[in-house]
């Protein structure tokens, strides 16, 4: 071996890899984006609707109309790079797309700007064509902060062929609807309905738009109890375990998807799920393709249909240097005329008028049956600290469900956690 | 009956051969299938294994810009901090294993125990850090921060690497003449590199994979493969073949590294392999 | 000065001076990076367990002592994620060990199969945790999956892996063990692959059979690679979060809410990091500690051995 001493090549080496390292790292990140000071960022999520925004930002800067750079995440991202944007002190998102549930705290922590002002300022918006719980959901303290960007709903579906195999009409009160899933799972061997039981903002969804039709509520009026612990709370949720029975197996593991996916392949006579799940139903390589009908919910004890009400909101950041730019690119995307593009690109409108358009509901025929829907829609308690909420509530259900515990207890287990959030203040 | 035995046993090794492979590959193997076929494949079992291949998922995921570029990004970052977390490895390995001080078994415990924390802990704080130091949404933060993560696990693995290696190699370069760093560069490291190789892939995959790290200290320009996949699966559908078509191509640049390390792992084999 | 065979045992005494300077030197970047990135944020996490951060709100964060660590100890669901994850990573790491031992015991020897089987074995380690949450939530649906599936074919009925609250953790378990075994049986392997050598030569002068090479010269020389295998694995198992949060949600109910899934969800989604850092310094002082005693058992055994 040649004579080394530290301090000769070794060292030599390792100078030139240090220095080669410090120059590719120095190197920037790859972006697809090329932006400039007046580019209008937007963040959103992924999927139909996400994938008609950034094709609508690419027509927007096509078109000459300023440019607009669109990032998609999953839907936990979106909220995260939303927080951690605000808190990096950087340059972040022009306009913010948010799921409304997450608007009080996004109002309460100054990221949204009102848009009362800009509103009423604008000749294009037509405000009043918005599905009209949507504008409501989106004012706080008098203020609204959100336009509707893409709406959900709950509804009905069922299959039009099972049903009638059975000899079942369509269900109008859940005690129908239980007895239609019963009747169409043992006449037909197809299971009766989907449920949607995964932790927690899917079961919650599923389970007060039942709850709430017979009578149950979530918060006192005055904001500061807990108004769980009810005898009602307890019926919904002995009807809704009764579902269970003719629901796929794994239904408390079930979301969204997941039913979607049970029903449209066939594995289901009956889904509860969000009104923008309709376009794989109807699509070309839908396998239950004319097969399917939508209605309104069913309706509780109280005579009421109560669905959820989803959907997600375009709000402008108050840290976006031009917040005209970004608000007339809000209201652009939130067109009637851009809704429907949107249509064939995977977007759910927000709009009465795309919905209620003939033509429209002659290729999504489902738009009749989500219209009704809206107009009994009922949407979560508004508060910064809904995460929280469900995240307490939803788990106790679920215990209730699985029959870990009691209903009772499920229950009362379920509104003693919420009163502990609340008194958390 | 020797003979017989004999026969068992090699079919015996053959069925453990095949039962590994098909275990290990079940699931890219339908992976690869679905990301062929049209998206119902996914829910139709049984699962169609001879089917006319459809690279059109393929073709639209390459034709996406976003794409690429979380895919360019991926592969800087986890070659930066691969080989930066493999080469300060080996030197702090080096030093434990062969510079006992007071302080050794100390920092070893230390170092060991450090990997109990888990990521969620460490993440905000380092945003604070990199906030005050302007290092969001840069590549040289997350390299290192994800170096760091990784360093205690490429030390813990090469230290034990290193302490099987005896010191009269040591002592035999020290008569040579070489210092601590000669001999670390061009007698010990050589002889390591099967554990290196280990090392490196191992930390490949870890930071590949990672996800929180990135998105908390990316930024809105950073998007790397884990998170791009994780689009596709929003909270109303699951776009099957484009997660499957997204997991194959993520997997290319790792399988290529261990086909690259293969050898290397088979060089400290082919030294002292038994004979049967 | 005192010599040995292996790097382990040494005492020596360098007479440099620069020796001191040297190992300073070598270890000195991996230090400063490990101090910097990871010992000052876990103190800073320490920190802010005393006080009321919340991410997202601007008010500034007021000390509140133990308030944290109080609302932690009594909170259902961080009493629940200790249980879960052990019940999920005991049995995970039982298997792990085992089945990846006796798989790099089989790659060690030259056969015919090995070669394909190795480049291949890596492969269920590689994938993304996201991904690999995704195909067994497909591979263990009630109505879609695999399994459910080629149980069909044997005749057994369909189950709902997912819901069951008998079968849920276990089907956690089947995937950790699929998605880590590759690990244990490589950087076991490793191991082996470097003991061969000498140990495995000294076995067949001796003329001993398989069986008593395993249990008297291999188990015994494999014991501190595997101690460090379980060591490495054992604190990676507690990190385990994508794949489950993908495959469960953490349901149903709580049966499957590990512990990074309770931070995440507190955490994360609801940015309180005063608690959360407070969970967080709570386990790691459990693990700790336990660490701190089977290190004191080992030296107490260590000197009994000495003295006999």
């Amino acid at each position: 071996m040649e004579r080394m001493r530290l301090g000769s090549f070794g060292s030599r080496a390792m100078v030139a890899l240090g220095l080669a390292s410090a120059l590719a790292l120095s190197g920037c990140a790859v972006s697809a984006k090329s932006e400039t000071q007046d580019t209008i960022r937007v963040v959103a999520q992924a999927g139909g609707p996400g994938e008609a925004l950034k094709a609508a930002a690419e027509a927007y800067t096509a078109a000459g109309k300023g440019k607009v750079e669109v990032d998609l995440y999953d839907y936990d991202a979106v909220r995260e790079r939303t927080v951690l944007g605000f808190s990096s002190g950087k340059d972040s998102y022009d306009v913010i797309g948010f799921d409304y549930l997450w608007m009080p705290q996004y109002i309460k922590d100054g990221y949204l700007s009102p848009l009362d002002s800009m509103i009423s300022a604008s000749k294009d918006l037509n405000a009043a064509d918005f599905v009209p719980a949507y504008t409501k959901w989106a004012t706080v303290d008098g203020k609204q902060y959100g336009i509707p960007w893409f709406g959900a709903v709950y509804m009905l579906y069922y299959r039009t062929d099972l049903l009638k195999q059975a000899g079942v009409e369509v269900p109008k009160t859940w005690d129908e609807y239980l007895a239609a899933a019963k009747a169409v799972q043992q006449k037909t061997g197809v299971t009766g309905t989907t449920l949607i039981g995964k932790r927690d903002d899917p079961l919650m969804c599923e389970y007060w738009s039942l709850a709430w039709s017979y009578g149950a509520s979530i918060l006192s009026a005055d904001g500061k109890t807990s108004t769980i612990n009810s005898p009602e709370t307890v019926k919904a949720l002995d009807a809704w375990k009764q579902v269970l029975a003719y629901a796929p197996k794994d239904a408390l593991a079930a979301d969204w998807p997941a039913a979607a996916a049970s029903f449209s392949e066939g594995k289901t006579a009956m889904m509860i799920n969000f009104s923008d799940t309709s376009d794989a139903l109807i699509a070309d390589t839908s396998a239950v393709k004319g097969k399917v009908g939508f209605a309104a919910l069913p309706a509780g004890p109280t005579g009421k249909s109560t669905p959820n009400l989803g959907g997600w909101g375009l709000g402008v950041s108050a840290k976006a240097k031009n917040q005209q730019a970004a608000f007339d690119f809000v209201s652009w995307v939130t067109s009637a005329e851009q809704q429907n593009a949107a249509l064939a690109k995977g977007g759910s409108p927000s709009r009465v008028s795309v919905l209620s358009d003939p033509a429209n509901q002659q290729t999504h025929p489902y738009f009749a049956a989500a219209l009704e829907n809206y107009k009994n829609a009922i949407y979560f308690p508004v508060t910064p600290a809904w995460v929280d909420w469900e995240a307490a509530i939803a788990p106790a259900l679920s215990e209730g469900m699985s029959g870990k515990v009691s209903t009772q207890d499920a229950v009362k287990s379920a509104s003693e956690r919420l009163d502990a959030e609340l008194a958390k203040g | 009956m020797r003979q017989v035995l004999h026969v068992l046993g090699r079919i015996g090794n053959g069925i453990v051969a095949v039962l590994l492979v098909a275990a290990s590959l079940y699931p890219v193997a339908w992976l690869v299938a679905i990301s062929l076929q049209p998206a119902k494949s996914a829910y139709t079992m049984p699962t169609r294994w001879l089917f006319v291949p459809d690279f059109s998922t393929y073709a639209e995921l390459f034709a996406d810009p976003d794409f690429v570029a979380a895919l360019v990004n991926t592969i800087q970052l986890t070659v930066f901090g691969t080989v930066l977390c493999v080469l300060l490895g080996a030197l702090a390995a080096y030093s434990l294993s062969r510079y006992r001080t007071r302080w050794s078994g100390l920092l070893t415990g230390s170092i060991a125990m450090s990997r109990v924390v888990p990521s969620f802990a460490v993440v905000l704080p380092i945003f604070f850090i990199y906030r005050s130091l302007n290092l969001l949404d840069s590549m040289a933060g997350l390299v290192l921060a994800l170096t760091a993560f990784q360093l205690p696990l490429s030390i813990l693995i090469l230290l034990n690497v290193m302490n099987d290696i005896p010191t009269s190699i040591d002592e035999a370069a020290e008569i040579d003449g070489a210092g601590a760093f000669a001999t670390f560069w061009r007698v010990i490291l050589p002889i390591s590199r099967p554990g290196l190789a280990a090392t490196a892939v191992l930390t490949f995959v870890l930071i590949w994979n990672e996800f929180l790290f990135v998105l908390v200290l990316a930024g809105d320009r950073l998007v790397t493969m884990p998170m791009l996949i994780s689009t596709f699966q929003t909270d109303k559908q699951i776009l099957w073949t484009e997660i499957a078509a997204s997991s194959v191509i993520s997997l290319l640049p790792v399988g290529l590294l261990i086909v690259l390390a293969q050898r290397h792992l088979l060089a400290g084999l082919g030294a002292g392999a038994v004979r049967e | 000065m005192v010599e040995s065979v292996t790097g382990k045992d040494v005492v020596r005494r360098r007479r440099r001076t620069t020796s001191t300077i040297a190992a300073w030197a070598l270890l000195g970047p991996a230090l400063l990076l490990i101090l910097l990135l990871r010992l000052v944020p876990m103190l800073m996490a320490v920190g802010l367990s005393f006080t009321d951060t919340n991410f997202t709100s601007t008010a500034a964060a007021q000390f509140v002592g133990l308030q944290n660590y109080a609302t932690v100890l009594g909170s259902q669901d961080f009493q629940s994620a200790l249980v879960v994850t052990v019940a999920i990573v005991v049995p995970a790491l039982v298997l792990e060990m085992g089945i990846g031992l006796a798989v790099a015991l089989w790659l060690n020897r030259p056969t015919a199969g090995r070669k394909a089987a190795r480049a291949v074995m890596l492969v269920p380690y590689l994938l993304v945790p996201v991904v690999i949450g995704n195909f067994f939530r497909m591979f263990f649906s009630a109505q879609f999956g695999q399994l459910n599936y080629y149980l069909a074919l044997l005749g057994l009925d369909p189950h709902a892996w997912l819901t069951d609250t008998g079968t849920v953790r276990w089907a956690v378990v089947g995937m950790e063990v699929w998605h880590t075994t590759p690990f244990v049986a490589l950087v076991t392997l490793a191991g082996l692959m470097g003991l061969s050598k000498d140990v495995m030569e000294a076995a067949l002068v001796d003329g001993a059979n398989a069986w008593q090479r395993f249990t008297h010269i291999l188990l015994p020389a494999l014991l501190p690679i595997l101690g460090a295998v379980l060591v490495l694995r054992g604190m990676d198992a507690i990190q385990l979060f994508d794949e489950v949060y993908v495959l469960t949600g953490g349901g149903p109910g709580r049966e499957t809410s590990v512990i990074n899934l309770y931070l995440y969800q507190f955490g994360f989604r609801q940015f309180r990091m005063g608690e959360t850092s407070s969970a967080i310094t709570l386990i790691m002082g459990a693990i700790v500690m336990v660490a701190l005693i089977v290190m004191v058992i080992r030296r107490l055994n260590e000197a009994k051995a000495v003295r006999r």
